[in-house]
């Protein structure tokens, strides 16, 4: 673990605790209280983004990282549920959380309530350990709940007690162990304490339970002399279980070598090697996989690589010596994959791209099913969404502001300092001063010109690019209707094949349509604005025109800098830009002009963007590699 | 199964009526011999008697007791006395007494720590 200091340049350290019904913020250092607030805000809007939005209802670390600055927000434990937040420099490693975390867990006084306190990963080895009370060791802290994770795994495996979040064990002296797993249960929370005394709640409630059980029914337990073998064979088998060790009968017992725990490993294996290219997996990530228990698993692997099910043998990392799986390249078994692979060498052929290679990392064709390919096309939606964010545009634009207001005053200082040297040319003394201050001025400006200049560069292919992005998350509209008196526009969206009769339409504001359609002109990816354009409105159309062309015209050279007149029109530079807001209007408006067209299916499905030459087809005039019926 | 397996089902037929989220009890003697299994079954409660079951519950209850011990004695030579693991879709408890190991099922909200050690507490007196 690296080592991390105790203040870190920089860094402000967050501690939270939740339940149900309440937050509580555990401010540790320099974050101050309205930022809380507004902190808390956005971490809801963010959790409910990854849970309802992504579908991650198991988070557990969320990083976003800034320029300098990165906040990481973990999940400690999932009951109740503790937090532990992190605005740090970028530089710092934010797996140094623990090391953190294990200062906190002392200054929110555990160490006055627990004997112990730990966290242990599921491998069985412990992250870190504190001991108030008594001196324990770590590794045998971590070996004691490691019996744990597999009595768990065991339980959940037999009851299906569903994902276990806590487990607890009193001993017969009052000593209790609480441990807490994660929504993944690779990390165990865990804590000791002795409970002196009754605990009156507990009592109370069990009062409440038991109080229509009276007279309980006396009678003595009666073991019956017996001679029956099969019962003295179950019976000795019981008793070897209470040896302590989990005995390869009581494995088979768990009945879990059925043919569909044995097939659905079978078919983890190929996916892993299939989808990774991997020809050794870890042992460990196919126990948490397939959630079995070691033992079991490596009878499972034994057993199928004697079948020849799998070929491969298991053996042990180079360097951690961790246990692996070694396999190597499956047999081809049926005809259909003999048939998908020679399709698969078709279109590879096509890409004039070597075969071998990518053949060697397909052990086993399995047919993809429908559900995958409709996911895949929403997480591209969901991918492009995310790279046509325009955030850092605005932040550019205000840099490259500031920038030229600087320029201007450098512009000014030079002005002032020539006048002053023409008027106090008597003086040589002072001018010879004045001169040097003027060579550094001007030295100042040549500087700051070419940091305008890298900077406008820099935004102006930014903005070429967020287009392009965008411009593969909207269509673009081949007429448009005007309506100046309300600023809104009715679009019609046409699939490009010629016969093709499949459209679209919508009405909507004008602000980001009228951005989105001029760029699409710029980067020619039409050959004329859509029927209707020059209802728009004009004004506001030449305006982004001449704005776009400034800022093309902040070039490296002094005579172009100085032809602009002022730099007055970048504060209208943001004109140029589609907020995220504007953005996800359009996603929205056009999704609701499907809804109105009964049509259940997600606008990007029904029509999409052919890869070559970047016009819009309907589904039924785009084939499956994006590329559409033309090309 | 135990002859006299049939005496404590009046005490655990009432713990299941007046805890409805009791899903399942197991008693199993401290060598391993299932003694009783009742489980909430839709048409009410039903003893099961089908050894492959009964055996597989005792021997979850054996090796849940044996690994609990190995992980208190590592930590202070302590030997268990409940063991609660709480999940998603099932509350288990498992309380150890001289004379009988009760397991408890329950739904997620039904503290089924509370109710084995009642039960157990219970039990331990009439045997």
């Amino acid at each position: 673990m690296v080592e991390v200091s105790d203040s870190p340049l920089d860094s402000a350290f967050l501690f939270s605790i939740e339940d149900e019904k309440s937050k509580i913020f555990v401010n540790k250092v320099r974050v101050d209280k309205k930022y809380l607030t507004i902190f808390d805000r956005a971490w809801s809007i963010l959790t409910q983004i990854l849970t309802n939005e992504l579908q991650l209802s198991n988070w557990r670390t969320l990083t976003i990282s800034g320029r300098s600055r990165a906040l990481s927000i973990k999940l400690l434990t999932p009951y109740p549920k503790i937090y532990l937040t992190l605005i740090h420099d970028v530089n710092l490693d934010s797996n140094d959380f623990m090391k953190i975390l294990m200062k906190h867990v002392i200054e929110l006084g555990y160490k006055t309530k627990f004997e112990t306190v730990g966290l242990v990963a599921s491998e069985g080895y412990p992250i870190w350990v504190i001991s108030e009370t008594q001196q324990i060791d770590e590794y045998l802290f971590a070996i004691s709940i490691t019996s744990l994770l597999t009595l768990v795994e065991r339980i959940d495996m037999e009851v299906a007690a569903g994902g276990v979040s806590t487990c607890m064990v009193y001993g017969n002296e009052n000593l209790q162990l609480n441990v807490a797993f994660n929504p993944s249960r690779d990390l165990a929370f865990a804590t000791t304490q002795r409970i002196s005394g009754v605990d009156l709640n507990v009592d109370e409630k069990l009062q409440m339970m038991y109080a229509n059980i009276s007279d309980p029914i006396l009678f003595n337990v009666y073991v019956p002399e017996t001679k029956n073998p099969e019962r003295e064979k179950i019976l000795s088998e019981l008793r070897e279980e209470f040896s302590g060790e989990i005995t390869e009968e009581e494995m088979q017992s768990l009945n879990i070598f059925d043919t569909e725990t044995l097939d659905s490993l079978v078919n983890e294996i190929m996916s892993v090697a299939r989808n990774f290219g991997a020809n050794e997996i870890s042992i460990g990530y196919l126990r948490k996989r397939m959630k079995l228990p070691a033992e079991v698993l490596h009878m499972a692997l034994e057993y199928l690589i004697s079948n020849s099910a799998i070929l491969g043998r298991i053996g042990r990392e180079k360097h951690s010596r961790k246990e692996i799986l070694v396999i190597q390249p499956q047999k081809i078994r049926t005809e259909e994959d003999f048939a998908t692979i020679q399709d698969i060498r078709q279109q590879v052929n096509d890409l004039f791209l070597p075969l071998d290679p990518i053949l060697a990392q397909l052990p086993v064709i399995q047919s993809v099913v429908e559900t995958e390919v409709i996911s895949e096309a929403l997480s591209e939606f969901q991918v492009l969404q995310s790279l046509s964010d325009t955030d850092s545009l605005f932040l550019h634009s205000a840099d490259l502001r500031i920038l030229a207001s600087q320029l201007e005053r450098s512009v000014m200082t030079i002005s002032m300092l020539q006048e002053q040297v023409t008027e106090d040319q008597d003086n040589t003394v002072f001018v010879q001063e004045l001169k040097e201050r003027l060579d550094k001025q001007i030295e100042k400006f040549t500087d700051q010109r070419s940091s305008i200049t890298t900077s406008a560069k820099k935004l102006h292919s930014d903005l070429l690019n967020s287009y392009r992005i965008l411009l593969k998350l909207l269509p673009i509209p081949s007429s448009i209707k005007y309506n100046k008196a309300i600023d809104k526009i009715s679009l019609v969206f046409k699939c490009n094949h010629a016969l093709c009769k499949h459209f679209l339409y919508k009405y909507d504001d004008a602000i980001g349509w009228r951005k989105l359609i001029y760029f699409s002109q710029v980067l020619t990816l039409i050959e004329s604005f859509p029927e209707g354009w020059e209802q728009l409105d004009q004004e506001k159309m030449s305006n982004i025109d001449l704005l776009f062309t400034k800022l093309k015209q902040i070039t490296d050279s002094e005579q172009q800098i100085t032809s602009l007149d002022s730099f007055t029109f970048l504060n209208e530079l943001d004109e140029l830009i589609v907020s995220n807001v504007e953005r996800d209007k359009m996603i929205t408006s056009l999704r609701k002009a499907l809804d109105q067209s009964n049509n259940q299916v997600d606008y990007y499905s029904t029509f999409r963007q052919c890869n070559n030459c970047q016009k819009w087809y309907c589904s039924k005039h785009i084939r499956a590699n994006d590329l559409c019926i033309y090309c | 199964m135990y002859n006299s397996s049939e005496g404590f089902r009046p005490v655990l037929n009432e713990v299941f009526e007046q805890n409805s989220q009791v899903l399942m009890i197991s008693l199993t003697s401290p060598e391993g011999l299932p003694i009783i299994l009742l489980s909430r079954e839709g048409s009410g409660i039903e003893e099961i008697t089908d050894a492959s079951i009964t055996n597989r519950y005792a021997a979850l209850v054996g090796a849940s007791t044996s690994l609990g011990d190995r992980t208190l004695s590592t930590l202070s030579q302590e030997t268990v006395r409940l063991i609660h693991v709480q999940g998603e879709s099932r509350d288990i408890a498992i309380s150890i007494a001289e004379k009988v190991i009760t397991l408890v099922i329950t739904d997620p909200n039904g503290s089924a720590n509370l109710l084995a050690e009642k039960l157990t507490n219970n039990l331990k007196i009439l045997m």
